[in-house]
């Protein structure tokens, strides 16, 4: 796994008013060599750095003073589709479902230990890589539904649907095996880069953001169906 | 309460009774007038009698004897003497039923047939009339009646009954008011106020009543401030529990990632106390809800969901996990707080529950209510800590082990939620060994 990760260093935007954790997890970025790490510490400087375009990937506390997470999250996504993963209090399972509904990529509850931040960041910044090793690099046509895998875009006759990278790489795994049911766990894994914890909702409202985005089919079926205590199924109707 | 209400109204309306008894009993020795004759027509004959002897004297002197005789109870009882012409030998004005006696008219008035009586003696007074008037005094009169008896006794009781009940009333309602309010404090609604629902009384029960209020207004915005302090409390705690955890990765990473058993500890506890930060937000931003928002939700598939949801959690346990429900149950609820009453129940059965067991969940659709049973293979809770164990944090056992998962708030969010619904969540063992929770939610 540690093959994949990208070069040069991948440039991390931490916005978190809390200064002295943000040196400790300066600190121990810096220790794991393959990043470079940039912290501040309000929301308004946030959302510009985020739109500068010098950084990969933005990790983004919920509880900021004045703007909160999710306004600041909801600037940036107005802008820029950089991945982002939201620091969440444990326990809090609306704030997590907020969050990857306004469109952050993943949450890892605060506090957390920094070796599973990072593990999570590197999986979110996989995602963002074209995935060179994938052999199916060839446009898929579902239907009306377009995949192309090289550019990471998927087109809904012929126009861009807006998809974060999660969205676009679960819409892949269901779409690879379209017309049968694709386990939550395998799904996790593919398309998330981790396993599925429990109680986590995660690819339920990446799916659920996936529905609203592609709309139901031409007979008002949904074209993602839920198979209960199984998976998920990308109905194949071409 | 109603005993109360008898109670006052009994003895107010007694004291009443023995009063009129008592007086009834005692008038008997009062001097007793000639039964048979009335007042009125005595006074006219004594009247003229005297002026008879005067007359036989032959010194009459009509204005002198008026005047011996003009009694000061006017108007009951009053005697005139009229000259030729019909006036009074006084120059007294005369109630013109006088003069309609005199004339032998048929008397009018008010009660014509009984009151007030004229009694008119004019033989032999020499050309004078005397004429008595006897005015109303009409319990005397109504009491001599055996008739009028009945009907003034019957009408006493009728109208000191109902002020005895109307005083019995008066006090006895301030104080179910006060009691029922009591009743709704302890059950844990602050918001009850006692004084607006009395009026403008403002005896001492309602004294009473704004010093209840003014206590439980106390009572609540203290609880609240102490929520407050805790919620605070809680939030700045979780800051520097993400530094030491922060600190714990790094030394983590300094040991080279082979991280020493004692780390992998001290971030356990750490993950433990940021739970137990966890539960106490939950369970007081839970607490602050007093209304909830109801949606018309598929009960059935909520449980499913559910239990899908648990079922990663309950295979690490090697439980299995069994749905019994009907397919589709419609109740208007708040969705999110049903949810995490049910899950909070199934969690909470599944750590109980012995490994290898199974975890059973039935729903049942009612005609009036809605239940859901999670029953487990667990050792279950003594009986006396069967309601005790839906208070937040609270343990069965003393010293128990965090390892076993104990205290919590899971239930407490449960009981709040069914008590937001005005269902209910009962606890209770079962007789083949097992542990079950029933949740019930009425419809409407």
């Amino acid at each position: 796994m540690t093959l994949e990760i990208p070069k040069p260093p991948a440039h991390i935007l931490m916005v978190d008013d809390d200064v002295a954790f943000t040196d400790l997890v300066t600190q121990y970025v810096n220790g794991e060599g393959d990043f470079e790490i940039t912290c501040v510490h309000n929301g308004s400087s946030g959302i510009k750095s985020a739109s500068s375009g010098n950084f990969d990937v933005v990790v983004l506390d919920v509880g900021l003073p004045q703007f909160n997470g999710f306004d600041v999250l909801r600037r940036i996504r107005e802008t820029s589709d950089i991945p982002v993963v939201m620091l969440t209090a444990r326990g809090d399972g609306v704030d997590r479902i907020l969050g990857l509904e306004i469109g952050a990529d993943d949450y890892v509850p605060k506090p957390c230990n920094l070796r599973e931040l990072v593990a999570r960041l590197r999986a979110v910044l996989r995602r963002g890589q074209s995935s060179g090793t994938h052999n199916d690099l060839i446009r898929q046509r579902i239907g009306d539904l377009t995949i192309e895998p090289g550019t990471q875009s998927a087109y809904l006759s012929e126009e861009l649907l807006p998809l974060t990278a999660a969205e676009f790489l679960i819409l892949t795994v269901l779409c690879d095996s379209a017309g049968e049911v694709v386990e939550k766990e395998l799904i996790a894994k593919k398309a998330l880069g981790r396993r599925i914890l429990p109680y986590d909702r995660s690819v339920d409202v990446h799916i659920g953001n996936l529905r609203k985005k592609l709309g139901p089919l031409a007979d008002g079926r949904q074209r993602i169906k839920t198979v209960r205590g199984r998976g998920y199924l990308y109905i194949d109707a071409r | 309460m109603t005993r109360f209400f008898w109670r006052i109204f009994v003895s107010v309306w007694a004291i009443a009774m023995i009063s009129f008894v008592i007086a009834v009993y005692f008038s008997r020795w009062l001097p007793r007038t000639h039964p048979d004759t009335p007042v009125g027509e005595q006074l006219a004959q004594l009247v003229a009698s005297d002026m008879r002897t005067a007359l036989a004297k032959d010194s009459l002197d009509a204005p002198e004897i008026a005047k011996r005789y003009a009694i000061d109870v006017a108007p009951l009882l009053e005697v005139f003497i009229l000259d030729v012409e019909g006036y009074d030998v006084l120059g007294r004005p005369v109630p013109n039923l006088v003069f309609q006696a005199i004339v032998g008219e048929e008397v009018s008035g008010w009660l014509p047939t009984v009151w007030p009586r004229v009694s008119v003696v004019s033989e032999g007074l020499g050309g004078y009339t005397v004429a008595s008037y006897e005015g109303m005094y009409i319990f005397g009169r109504a009491l001599r009646d055996p008739m009028a008896r009945v009907i003034f006794v019957t009408v006493a009781l009728l109208i000191s009954a109902i002020v005895s009940a109307l005083l019995a009333h008066f006090v006895t309602k301030p104080v179910s008011r006060l009691r029922e309010a009591g009743r709704l404090v302890a059950s844990g609604n602050l918001s009850v106020r006692v004084a607006p629902a009395l009026g403008k009384r403002q005896d001492a029960l309602a004294e009473l009543a704004h010093d209840f209020d003014f206590m439980t207004e106390r009572v609540a915005l203290s609880l609240s401030t102490q929520r407050q302090m805790m919620r605070n409390v809680s939030h700045e705690l979780r800051s520097p529990l993400a530094r030491l955890k922060a600190l714990v990765s790094i030394a983590g990473q300094q040991a080279d990632h082979t991280q020493p058993e004692f780390l992998l500890r001290l971030e356990n506890e750490l993950d433990r106390l940021d739970e137990l930060i966890g539960e106490i937000l939950a369970f007081s931003r839970l607490q602050m809800q007093e209304d909830i928002k109801r949606t018309t939700t598929d009960i059935a598939d909520l449980v499913r969901n559910i239990a899908d949801d648990a079922s990663i959690e309950a295979e690490s346990n090697n439980t299995e996990l069994i749905v019994d429900s009907p397919d589709r149950i419609l109740l208007a609820v708040e969705h999110g707080l049903i949810h995490s009453a049910i899950e909070n129940i199934i969690r909470n059965a599944i750590s109980h529950t012995e490994a290898n067991t199974r975890v059973t969940i039935s729903v049942t659709d009612d005609v009036d209510e809605v239940s859901i049973e999670v029953s487990d293979n667990g050792k279950g809770v003594p009986e006396e800590a069967l309601e005790t164990i839906f208070l937040p944090f609270y343990r069965v056992e003393e010293g128990r082990t965090t390892s076993t998962g104990g205290g919590g708030i899971g239930l407490a969010i449960a009981a709040h939620a069914a008590k937001l619904h005005k269902g209910t969540v009962v606890a209770r063992n079962l007789a083949a060994g097992g542990f079950c929770v029933k949740l019930t939610l009425p419809r409407n």
